[in-house]
């Protein structure tokens, strides 16, 4: 990977701020069939909600193992890894810690590095030829950590944007969960973390994940079909959604069990703001 | 119908105040859970009292409550989401603690200076440099241990006396007075108080506050300003200039403080600001010195108090120390370009550009030709009048460690591990293969003993019959990190090395090489 990032930066002149982005780019271009797959598993599995609360409806307090596996079946049969959208950042790792390898060897600004990267490259002249290495990109030293703040600021906000189009926005059903309060957690940490990081790692790193992350919010700004709701930035806690209604509601004369779960939902959907009462009352039957 | 018992448990929440949440929380109990079919319970009216007053019918069926993620579900995702940020805090902790790249060590070459006519070796180790006796004693470093009792620089005295000469409203026989504590004052402690009581005394005898101010202000300029590049020296990787007369030792930091220091006190005679930091050394030329900086810039300075002579932009930063030679003076930069100047007004002769990439090694001038390599992997021969290319020559890596030139042979060394013999004339290979010397090559090779003596990275040090490339007995291992170049002294019979590690070794190189003393650096 280092000769291919000098290799680079040869071509555009030494500057190895480019490089980075073209890189960048490149690397998003390849992993999107990874990152529209789950883009999918998250719609889908907001798609699901509903469905998955049907189910666990039915089997609540009769049987849990098999709501459980009816639940993994209704996931496996949609193609939804429940898991969640950490997997994609799992995987970028190596790539990480390999361009913070790079950088440190090429941009280091102790000419002891230069060695160590004379060793690493390839017989190929052309890639011989590339060093020194400019390390400057407009105003920042990409061998050093940012020290203007602009860099890190750049990764937190796009990384929030990025988690809040990515998390399905909490439904009737999964709001006060565990899974929600997760994910709601993660909408903060992750990007808080990665704006400490971008602090003590070289800016040349802090690039990577901005450019990463503005690609990514654009294509999958186009991937939904420019839908998002950019009101959704700035909420802390969502307002549980009214679940959607997919299914036509089950005439009365089907079977009295259906009948119940009918009537019981225009109440559920009745008494969702009062939900957080307890002791809800029920009105006459 | 109610399941039996239920009558019991039903009264028995009758007792709760909170009636109606009770009974249906009693009634999620397994066994009493009511099918979906069964009726209203009813209850006799006057065991209950609903709030509202209405009718005692309850309805027990449980109402919907949330329904939560199955537990086999959510442990799972709680998992994973914990995970996933466990990890991440962990790399941000990870981040915090080694984020920042390794700094410089330094590899500046250890040399023998005869001051007073006693040898002392002057051996670097990142920013300290050590003047060492014959027997290995420290005589003195710099910087010293104790910043505030190192004495401000001649240079920063004389700047304070003028001051006290330039303030007219102090008398003669005060100034005198005064102008002998300057001599005592350190960077630091309780001499800078003395001096300031003193100058501040002078009221007494007539002198103006604002006069007074300007002694002091000068006073802390000056401590403050040696003080600070004291601790900023960084790392020393040029090689350090030596006065002709040997008193004077001139050292560039990777800081940028230039520094001209007593040879025999290690104190300091003058310093100086050159705002970029210096990897190439310092070349003397009688009272002139010269060094490159990586602001890209050449400068010529007076060699007694600092003062700028001349200066040259050239196109890349300045990493090797220039080359004196014939009235020229030749730079290198790691842009690729060689540039000669005249030495004496600083104007250009000629710039060769033809190198590939970078070059970080300094150019040897022998007999009307310049041979410096570059990273472009080749060592180029370039006519010393016009900087036009004679031949070039190609090694597998790049050529940074200091090339020698015996008559008609140029002896280089690259990083792909190998030395060459190179016939001076056309280029040519000499030796039947290139020596193997096992591991990068950055150090400087020495002509000693009769032999070529280099210093691979991985610390074996060799010694190379010229003529047949041939090593003249088996390696010395050092065993550790070797950057410095070499430096001989005694006709070639004492050579220096220079490890990474706290160490300085001397061999003898007459016969085969062999380590004849090892001495330990000060800590």
């Amino acid at each position: 990977m280092t000769n291919l990032l000098v290799a680079l930066a040869r071509v555009f002149g030494g500057n190895f701020g480019i490089a980075i982005i073209i890189f960048t780019l490149g690397m998003r271009f390849a992993t999107w069939p990874l990152t529209a797959s789950q883009y999918r598993a998250s719609r889908a599995m907001s798609a699901l909600q509903p469905k998955v609360q049907e189910l666990q409806k039915k089997y609540k307090g009769k049987d849990p193992k098999k709501l459980q596996a009816e639940t993994m079946a209704l996931y496996r049969e949609a193609g939804v890894n429940p898991l969640g959208c950490v997997f994609p950042m799992l995987i970028q790792m190596p790539i990480w810690i390999a361009l913070y390898q790079v950088i440190r060897l090429s941009l280091g600004t102790a000419p002891e590095s230069l060695i160590t990267l004379s060793q690493r490259l390839y017989p190929i002249p052309f890639v011989h030829t590339a060093v020194p290495l400019s390390n400057r990109l407009l105003i920042w030293d990409l061998g050093q950590p940012d020290t203007t703040y602009i860099l890190p600021v750049i990764v937190g906000i796009t990384m929030y944007v990025q988690q809040k189009m990515i998390t399905p926005a909490p439904t009737a059903a999964t709001a006060n969960s565990q899974q929600a309060q997760t994910q709601q957690m993660m909408t903060w940490m992750m990007p808080l973390m990665f704006f400490i990081m971008s602090l003590n790692f070289p800016s040349g790193l802090a690039l990577y994940w901005a450019v990463s992350q503005v690609a990514g919010i654009i294509m999958q700004y186009f991937y939904m079909g420019r839908t998002f709701d950019w009101k959704n930035m700035l909420t802390i806690n969502p307002q549980p959604q009214q679940p959607q209604r997919r299914a036509p509601r089950p005439q009365p004369a089907l079977v009295p069990a259906q009948d119940e779960e009918a009537e019981e939902h225009p109440a559920a959907a009745a008494g969702g703001a009062r939900r957080k009462r307890h002791g809800r009352r029920r009105g006459k039957r | 119908m109610q399941a039996p018992g239920s009558a019991a448990v039903a009264a028995k929440c009758a007792q709760n105040e909170q009636f109606v949440t009770r009974v249906t929380n009693c009634a999620r109990h397994e066994h009493l859970a009511p099918r979906r079919d069964a009726g209203a319970i009813q209850l006799p009216a006057s065991s209950l009292q609903r709030r509202d007053g209405g009718d005692s019918t309850l309805d027990l069926r449980p109402s919907p409550v949330h329904p939560l993620p199955t537990p086999a579900v959510r442990p799972r995702r709680r998992r994973a989401g914990f995970a996933a940020l466990a990890l991440l805090a962990a790399g941000a902790l990870l981040a915090a603690a080694c984020g920042r790249p390794p700094g410089p060590s330094g590899w500046a070459a250890p040399q023998r200076v005869e001051v007073n006519g006693q040898a002392t070796i002057l051996v670097a180790r990142k920013s300290h440099l050590f003047s060492l006796d014959s027997s290995g004693a420290e005589r003195w470093r710099f910087p010293a241990r104790d910043k505030n009792a190192y004495p401000l620089s001649r240079a920063g005295q004389d700047a304070v006396k003028a001051k006290i000469d330039a303030a007219g409203s102090i008398p003669d026989g005060q100034k005198s007075a005064l102008k002998s504590t300057v001599g005592g004052t350190t960077l630091g402690g309780p001499t800078v108080k003395t001096l300031k009581d003193a100058v501040n005394a002078t009221s007494s005898a007539g002198a103006s506050s604002s006069d007074r101010k300007a002694i002091i202000s000068e006073v802390d300029a000056r401590t403050t300003e040696e003080k600070d590049a004291l601790g900023n020296v960084e790392a020393l990787y040029g090689d350090i200039g030596v006065s002709p007369d040997g008193k004077t030792l001139y050292v560039p930091t990777f800081g940028g403080g230039l520094w001209a220091l007593d040879a025999d006190t290690g104190e300091s005679i003058w310093y100086r600001d050159m705002k970029d930091g210096m990897v190439g050394g310092v070349s003397v030329g009688g009272d002139t010195i010269y060094v490159g900086t990586k602001g890209k810039r050449v400068y010529a300075l007076d060699g007694s108090n600092g003062d700028v002579r001349w200066t040259a932009d050239v196109d890349g930063e300045v990493w090797a120390t220039p080359t004196l030679e014939g009235g020229a003076l030749y730079v290198t930069s790691l842009k690729g370009s060689v540039y000669a100047f005249d030495a004496a007004s600083g104007t250009q002769k000629w710039r060769f550009g033809g190198a590939g990439s970078g070059i970080a090694s300094k150019a040897v001038v022998a007999d009307g030709a310049v041979y410096v390599g570059a990273f472009d992997n080749k060592l180029y021969a370039l006519d010393a009048s016009d900087g036009s290319e004679r031949w070039s020559f190609s090694a597998d890596n790049w050529f940074w460690a200091t090339p020698v030139v015996d008559g008609d042979t140029v002896f280089a060394a690259s990083l792909d591990g190998r030395v060459y013999a190179i016939d001076a004339s056309d280029g040519t290979a000499r030796w039947p293969a290139s020596f193997d010397a096992g591991a990068p090559v950055r150090s400087g090779l020495v002509l000693a003993g009769g032999g070529v003596v280099v210093a691979a990275r991985d610390g074996d040090v060799f010694k190379i019959d010229p003529g047949s490339g041939q090593a003249q007995g088996p390696a010395v291992a050092i065993g550790d990190r070797v950057y410095a170049s070499l430096s001989a002294a005694d006709q070639g019979a004492v050579v220096y090395v220079s490890p990474a590690a706290n160490t300085l070794y001397v061999l003898d190189v007459s016969g085969q090489p062999a380590i004849t003393s090892q001495f330990a650096l000060p800590q």
